[in-house]
């Protein structure tokens, strides 16, 4: 048999640094263990930033790991983009068109905007935005079914218990622009920048201190800018290309198109902030502990997506005959998340710890990913784990060796 | 071998007689049928997990690098199926190490590893269900789906069965039927909604291959069988009705007309005429709203992209059929591309060489069809399985097909020319006692044509022989336990479990097992407990036992209560649809008092506030408790968030609410009724269930309480709460149905003593069992209930009483023909014989299922039995009265006994049985068992504890304001705008318009200019003179920042600009520049790390001008546009940077005293700024981010 395709799946050669294994019940327990570590560690003053937690793919662990962090007291960042269609600044510019759009408007639809924090560009005497119990006391007395804006000036006009300031709003959607791409980036340039000057500071206002929120709605609004002046050009394109027309529909579903393309800053703000990066990321950094989450058969290695039926793959990985000047996809010998998980050990300096969870919701088995097997690790026990997730947390014994070596380390 | 991994040890596991000679068979062949047939225990999953281990190596050697491509591995079981890869990996490693094949030795270890990889990159291993979503995933698109839809969403699967029902009721052309159904049908609580019974009907259909009318027709033939001479035309017709029913013998129709005299007899026969026209006519409704409802579920679930698993079982089989005899089928399937399906066929067949069934028993008829498709006769097919263990007919698993396969060598649409069966009798489960036990009980039972034998299917008993050594600790304790005690009230009944004042079933084996694990009984041999399982037929007595186990000391775990009957999942519902409208009064006190939160118990201050909860808090912070206070705090702080949770999944805001109301570590004691542990497990399982549910969709509040709207109704429809981690409980309480495939140390068969009569087709509205479909007949007919008709307890017919045998003579009937007759079979039944088929199928499978129940144990087999006896023969219809024949507990007390077997046994020729064999005075030193208190089950999220936010990056130019006020700066910087410090005015004098472009952005644009100019080697005199170059380059940086500045506005700039480059080419630094000597770097990046305490910052410059000397002497400068005259606050700023700059020149090697820095001012202000700062200022000013905390 050939051996050269046994490269990629060939034994690790791991690095000297030791490596233990804590293994929990579920994807959330497993979260919850990896951020106690995190917790014991800083507790054994570690610095935040000689711990980093690394995961294969981020989607299914951010909201867990996010949740356990808040559980353990630590403020966690998640090095990928902004999902910003979740996002108010988003929601805000999303919600205008939406009312912009139709002839005929809900009450749901209408007050959707000032839910999400819309005030006027050059703000006058008035407070804005309008306190969120008086949007939804308005929801309870203004009329649900769809009128027109002007009907919806008068119905407002009308209710003497409706705040003032609704009509602020009714006047200016009753003075849009039609949706030429200046007027679509002019108007909404303008509702992101009242955003980012009343709707932002509301944000911080009502934050922890550590600014989880503030910081994310930040970044949206920087990415939303971006997004309304890509939209000019894109606009006009798709105008000339008789592809949309000039409806306020077209331009939210053409923000949508250019939102979820997920680009924008990834970089974090606060020093104080424990790093969750995926694992692509984290090659060729030098982190004393890391922390190496999701250690399952199904997320790490993924399954290969390849289209190509196993056996070409098979023969190119071989090399054999023609296919020999054919370059072979790391992929498809689970290549590329093997060597990320190389990267991921190498960057431990001082202890790795690997992470797993046994079962799903529903029960069913979830085996440990295959790599482990190439790894040497110490599995903590079952009553070290229990001690660490208790409220009475204690560094596993398996891990305190190494901690006391950092700060000897750290005193040199 | 065994299949149990304890016994494991360093002998690696060998395949022995059965399991041996099926498996040689198997490779003997290139194609061909296999089949095992196996007891419980007898290592069925092992011997297919070699099989297919052993393939994969043979398939290697013999050439082929991607041998896991061929062979497919497959089990019903979903729990068992994702144990498939990791079995079949380690039993690679065994084969090839201990070189238990021949093939072994010629393998590498790095081939062996290799091997184990592409195993687990395996495509056909897992879920029979898997394997055809695979399948299905080829083929969406041409069955009309845009994407591949998801499978199994249970919650948008009600949905669109809902929104079908909906669309009907608002459909003109059904309503009329609609009602009449309902009428026919009424809503009761046991009894299948007519919706229930459309949708049982469209799964039945598709998981039997049935147009709508053909499905009509089983309809009618069951009920003329009800009606053998049709519509009756006199009472004779109704008296050979009753004697084709009974039987004619005894004297049956005579009782009849005994029974029913004078005007009573026209009275019936005119009820029973107008009972048969409108069940005629409600099977015509149910048909026609049937075939609409078909039609609306095949477009909505395209329409939502959501199927269930047998929908893809019965898509799969449609498109593949090309025999264009179905009549179930839209026309759409008959116009598809002949050539797509050929190549997806063959890939699949070509690609899948051999096939291997677990669990085979448990295959459905539509699944098995699928399956059909990619299996040719050229296949190798290994199935195993044991019709025994079938006990799935309620979910359409069909056992026959297995069957089939053991006897006749026919299977998946092949009538194999090779076909081997083997059987395994050697259990590796139980010790020898509990299968001579097991043996004395089933035996009989399923040799009996009145129980385990009863219906359709061949249940001829294999004894379990057991491979397990008995009394491994060389003591005789028993291993067959029986509770012993008196009986109170009925057998099966609340009493009877557990009688006030009285000991009953359930405390008896409660006081058992309890004084069991404290005296030894069920312990190991190192004295720790054995682990406990509980299994019942079914949820009815659960409480009482619960009850009685606690009573005694026991932690009692139950593994089947529903997710949504869980008050921390209740209070998630609750708040969701609170934040629909929460300023809404109404809504607002029905999350206060109605929800598990009961945050209020005095209404009256609330009411004086119309619930306004801001109103509450502002005025009457003293009027309301901590814990209130909290609670209102979390949900306002909700409300003020929920504008975002249209936008973001459910799972997310769904934690938001968890994480305000601290559900998980409940603070207020409002969830105190559930585990702590249990609670969080709950919680974390509805998040991960909604995250399922909602792959790339996304539900708001109102969506998502649409979407579990039937759960909140019905929770034991929704899914389970989870099993928790570690042994926290003694006792396991299981249904049997979920216990297959499980196995404990510790096995009691609960609550024997119901009626397993009670809940046939009878009971039943709708039928779909096999080829058997019926619909009751309609409530809605005036039937005269006082006229008897014996034997029928509801005469004609009624289903008001749920305790009778029978619906009437018109519908199905629990008798038993004895109890009519006495010269009768002791295995017929009463009825119609359809529905007698029915009641027969269903009640042999009731058999089944106690044997599985009673096979799950390893150690110890436990059975309540009353010493009471009624002298009434109930063997047929009660698990009780078998288990003590079985047992031959009859007439016995409270002593241990002994069983003879009379050397019919293969384990035993006596067993022990204890009886109540446990140290009643034994005491138990609780706790005994491991507790978990956890941080998450205890404290809230530390949110707003969090160590207050510190930057992280900074730049020179940004440290001055943020370190002199962080809390003004912080959104500029997050927001990466430049951090304005107090300047002041811009002279009125300047040529500058700030029409467009604001002071900031003026500054911007010259700079820009200024060091392009500078970059692009621009000479002195072309600087001076204004030229076409300087004008350029001046209007590139300015349409930078807006092409929209007019004419004016950028020459009044331009002239400014000529003022700002008249002091630049004036400066020191311009002589540095055109100096021949140096070598310039324009904005030259300058990055280092400062660290404060124990956190680092980054500080990231970017030095306009380094300029180095001929002697390696540098200066870095910074240029500054100015405005303004420069205020002491800018001064500062700038020294400040240059401070920074020195700082990160320090970090990056170089000896401070050789790197000069300056800020040049150009503008209204043209002057040369020197620090007289140190760099460790930095790390002062940095200290201040700290601030107090």
């Amino acid at each position: 048999m050939e051996s050269d395709r046994f490269a990629l799946s060939g034994p690790i050669d791991t690095p000297e640094t030791p490596a233990v294994e804590i293994v929990s019940r579920t994807r959330r327990d497993e979260a919850r263990s990896a951020m106690a570590v995190v917790a014991a560690l800083r507790e054994r003053d570690v610095p935040i930033r000689d711990v980093a937690v690394v995961v294969r793919d981020l989607d299914p662990n951010e909201e867990p790991l996010f949740r356990a962090a808040l559980q353990y007291g630590i403020a966690p960042v998640f090095w990928t983009q902004l999902r910003v269609t979740q996002t108010r600044p988003y929601a805000l510019i999303e919600s205008v068109c939406a009312v912009l759009a139709q002839d005929r408007v809900g009450r749901d639809t209408l007050l959707r905007p000032l839910e999400l924090r819309w005030s006027p560009v050059d703000s006058t005497a008035e407070a804005w935005p309008i306190e969120p119990e008086e949007v939804h006391r308005a929801k309870t007395e203004l009329p649900a079914s769809p009128r027109s804006v002007s009907e919806w000036i008068e119905a407002i006009r009308s209710t003497d218990t409706v705040d003032e300031r609704l009509r602020t709003f009714g006047d200016w959607i009753d003075s849009a622009p039609r949706p030429e791409p200046e007027s679509v980036v002019s108007l909404l340039d303008e509702v992101v920048s009242a955003y980012a000057e009343r709707g932002l500071p509301e944000t911080m206002a009502a934050d922890s201190p550590a600014l989880l929120d503030t910081e994310t709605d930040a970044r949206a609004v920087v990415r939303v800018r971006t997004l309304v002046q890509q939209l000019r050009h894109k606009f006009a394109d798709r105008l000339e290309a008789g592809t949309m027309e000039r409806s306020w529909n077209d331009v939210a579903e053409l923000a949508g198109v250019i939102a979820t393309q997920r680009p924008g800053r990834r970089e974090h703000s606060n020093a104080r902030a424990l790093d969750i990066f995926e694992a692509n990321d984290i090659w060729a950094l030098e982190i004393p502990f890391v922390i190496a989450v999701g250690m399952t058969e199904t997320e790490w290695p993924q399954p290969s997506q390849s289209a190509l039926p196993a056996a070409f793959q098979e023969a190119i990985l071989r090399g054999e005959g023609e296919s020999e000047t054919l370059a072979p996809q790391p992929a498809w010998a689970g290549g590329r998340d093997r060597d990320q998980f190389v990267d991921t050990l190498q960057s431990a300096g001082q202890c790795l710890v690997v992470t797993r969870h046994t079962h799903t919701v529903d029960g069913d088995e979830v085996p440990p990913s295959p790599l482990l097997e190439h790894l040497d690790t110490q599995c903590i026990s079952e009553a070290s784990r229990r001690q660490l997730i208790s409220p009475d947390r204690a560094l596993p014994p398996e891990m305190r060796g190494f901690v006391v070596e950092a700060s000897e380390g750290n005193d040199e | 071998m065994s299949d149990d991994p304890d016994d494991g040890d360093a002998d690696p596991l060998v395949l022995r007689d059965a399991q041996r000679a099926i498996r040689d068979a198997y490779f003997d062949h290139e194609a061909g049928l296999f089949v095992l047939s196996c007891v419980p225990g007898a290592g069925k999953s092992v011997v297919a997990h070699h099989i297919a281990a052993e393939d994969v190596l043979r398939r290697y050697v013999a050439g082929d690098p991607t041998p896991e491509q061929h062979v497919a591995v497959i089990s019903f079981n979903r729990d068992e199926a994702a144990d498939i890869v990791p079995k079949i990996c380690d039993r690679l490693q065994t084969i090839v190490e201990h070189d238990l094949v021949p093939v072994a030795t010629d393998v590498s270890d790095a081939e062996l590893h290799y091997l184990r990889q592409r195993v687990q990159q395996a495509p056909y291993v897992g879920t029979i269900d898997g394997l055809l979503r695979g399948l299905f995933q080829n083929v969406a698109h041409e069955v009309g789906f845009d994407e591949m839809p998801s499978v199994g969403n249970d919650a948008l699967l009600k949905r669109v069965h809902r929104d079908c029902y909906g669309s009907l009721r608002d459909d003109p052309e059904h309503d009329q039927r609609l009602r009449d159904l309902e009428a026919a049908y009424p809503d009761a609580e046991y009894d299948d909604s007519v919706a229930e019974m459309l949708e049982a009907a469209l799964t039945y259909c598709r998981d039997q291959r049935l147009s709508t009318e053909t499905f009509r027709s089983e309809l009618v033939r069951t009920r003329d069988s009800v009606y053998p001479t049709g519509k009756p035309e006199s009472f004779g017709d109704i008296v050979n009705s009753v004697e084709q029913f009974v039987g004619r013998s005894d004297r049956v129709g005579d009782r009849v007309r005994e029974a029913v005299v004078g005007s009573d007899r026209e009275r019936l026969v005119n009820a029973d005429r107008e009972l048969y026209d409108a069940w005629c006519d409600r099977i015509d409704d149910f048909c026609a709203v049937l075939s609409a409802y078909r039609s609306l579920y095949r477009e909505t679930v395209r329409e939502y992209g959501v199927l269930d698993h047998t929908d893809v079982a019965f898509l799969v089989d449609a498109y593949f059929d090309d025999s264009g005899e179905r009549s179930d089928l839209p026309d759409s399937f008959r116009t598809i591309d002949d050539s797509h399906r050929e190549r997806i066929l063959q890939r699949y067949r070509s690609g899948i060489r051999s096939l291997i069934v677990d669990e085979a028993q448990d295959v459905s008829a539509i699944q098995h069809a699928a399956l059909s498709h990619i299996v040719t006769d050229e296949s190798r097919v290994f199935a195993c399985g044991d019709v025994l263990q079938g006990i799935y007919l309620w979910r359409h698993a069909d056992p026959t097909w297995f069957d089939t396969a053991a006897t006749d060598g026919t299977y998946l649409g092949v009538d194999w020319d090779t076909h081997e069966t083997r059987t395994a009798t050697t259990t590796y489960r139980c010790v020898p006692d509990i299968a001579a036990g097991i043996n004395a009980i089933a035996e009989p039972m399923f040799a009996d044509s009145a129980r385990g034998n009863l219906g359709d299917l061949d249940t001829q008993y294999s004894r379990l022989n057991a491979a397990r050594s008995g009394d491994s600790d060389g003591d005789d304790d028993p291993a067959m336990h029986v509770s012993s005690f008196t009986g109170v009230g009925r057998p099966g009944s609340a009493r009877w479990a557990d009688p006030d004042g009285a000991v009953g079933e359930a405390n008896m084996l409660a006081t058992h097992i309890s004084r069991g694990l404290a005296d030894g009984t069920f312990c190991d041999d190192e004295g720790e407990p054995l682990s406990v399982t509980v299994l019942f037929r079914r949820g009815t007595r659960m409480p009482e036992y619960e009850n009685a186990f606690t009573a005694e000391g026991l932690r009692v775990h139950t593994a089947s209560e529903g997710l949504f009957d869980c008050p921390a999942v209740e209070t998630v519902c609750a708040v969701c649809e609170w934040l629909i409208a929460p300023g809404s009064a109404q809504r607002t006190t029905e999350l206060l008092t109605d929800s598990p939160l009961n945050a209020v118990s005095d209404t009256e201050l609330f009411e004086s506030h119309s619930w306004d909860l801001d109103r509450i808090c502002d005025d009457n912070q003293a009027d309301i408790t901590d814990d209130q206070r909290r609670t209102f705090c979390g949900l306002l702080r909700l409300r003020d968030r929920s504008d975002i949770f249209h936008r973001q999944p459910a799972s997310t805001y769904v934690e938001e609410i968890i994480e305000a109301l601290a559900l998980r570590s409940d603070p207020n004691g409002c969830l105190s009724d559930t585990d702590p542990n249990q609670r969080v497990a709950n919680v974390d399982a509805l998040v991960e269930t909604l995250s399922q549910w909602e792959g790339d969709t996304q539900y708001s509040p109102s969506a998502l309480i649409d979407l579990v709207a039937p759960f909140r109704e019905d929770p034991a429809a929704g899914p389970s709460q989870p099993s928790t981690t570690g042994a926290r409980y003694d006792v396991e309480f299981r249904t049997a149905h979920r216990a297959k495939g499980d196995q404990d140390d510790v096995v009691v068969i609960a609550d024997p003593g119901f009626s397993n009569w009670s809940q046939g087709p009878h009971t039943q509205r709708i039928i779909t069992q096999g080829s058997i479909a019926g619909l009751a007949p309609p409530t809605t007919t005036d039937v005269p209930s006082e006229i008897t008709i014996p034997p029928f307890d509801n005469g004609l017919y009624g289903t008001e009483d749920g305790w009778s045998r029978d619906a009437g003579l018109r519908w199905a009937t629990a008798h038993w023909r004895t109890a009519v007759s006495e010269s009768a079979e002791r295995d017929v039944l009463v009825g119609p014989d359809r529905l007698q088929e029915v009641a027969k199928n269903e009640r042999a499978e009731v058999w089944r299922l106690l044997y599985v129940a009673l096979t799950r144990a390893r150690d110890h087999l436990v059975v309540p039995l009353p010493r009471s006896d009624r002298g009434e023969d109930h063997t047929r219809d009660r698990w009780l009265d078998t288990l003590r024949d079985g047992l031959d507990f009859r007439e016995r007390g409270t002593e241990p006994y002994e069983l003879k077997r009379d050397g019919s046994d293969p384990n035993r020729n006596a067993i022990d049985i204890g009886v109540n064999d446990v140290d009643l005075f034994a005491q138990r030193s609780l706790p005994a068992l491991q507790t978990t208190n956890t941080d998450v089950s205890n404290s809230r999220p530390q949110r707003d504890s969090l160590d207050p936010w510190v930057p992280r990056f900074l730049s020179p130019s940004t440290l001055y304001p943020l370190t002199e006020s962080v809390d003004t700066y912080t959104l500029p910087h997050l927001l990466g705008e430049p951090l304005h410090t107090e300047t002041n005015d811009v002279p009125a004098d300047l040529p500058l318009r700030f029409d467009r472009l604001g002071p900031e952005e003026v500054g911007t644009c010259l700079h820009t200019a200024l060091t392009r100019l500078v970059l692009r080697d621009t000479d002195e005199q072309t600087l001076r003179t204004m030229g076409p170059k300087v004008r350029t380059v001046f209007d590139e940086a300015v349409d930078e920042v807006s092409t929209r500045v007019s004419e004016d506005e950028r020459d009044g700039m331009f002239v400014f600009f000529e003022t700002v480059l008249g002091d630049f080419l004036d400066s020191a630094l311009w002589e540095r520049i055109v100096d021949p000597e140096t070598d310039v770097s324009v904005e030259r990046p300058l990055d280092g790390l400062a660290e404060i305490n124990d956190l680092e910052v980054e500080i990231h410059g970017q030095t306009d001008f380094l300029i180095e000397d001929s002697n390696g002497d540098r200066v870095v400068t910074d240029v500054k546009i100015s405005l303004t005259e420069p205020t002491p606050e800018t001064q500062r700023r700038y020294e400040l940077q240059i401070a920074a700059y020195a700082f990160l020149a320090q970090k990056n090697g170089d000896a401070d005293s050789l790197v000069q820095r300056t800020v040049e001012t150009f503008g209204v202000t043209s002057e040369t700024t020197t620090t007289s700062w140190p760099a460790e200022i930095i790390q002062k000013r940095l200290q201040r981010l700290l601030g107090a905390q």
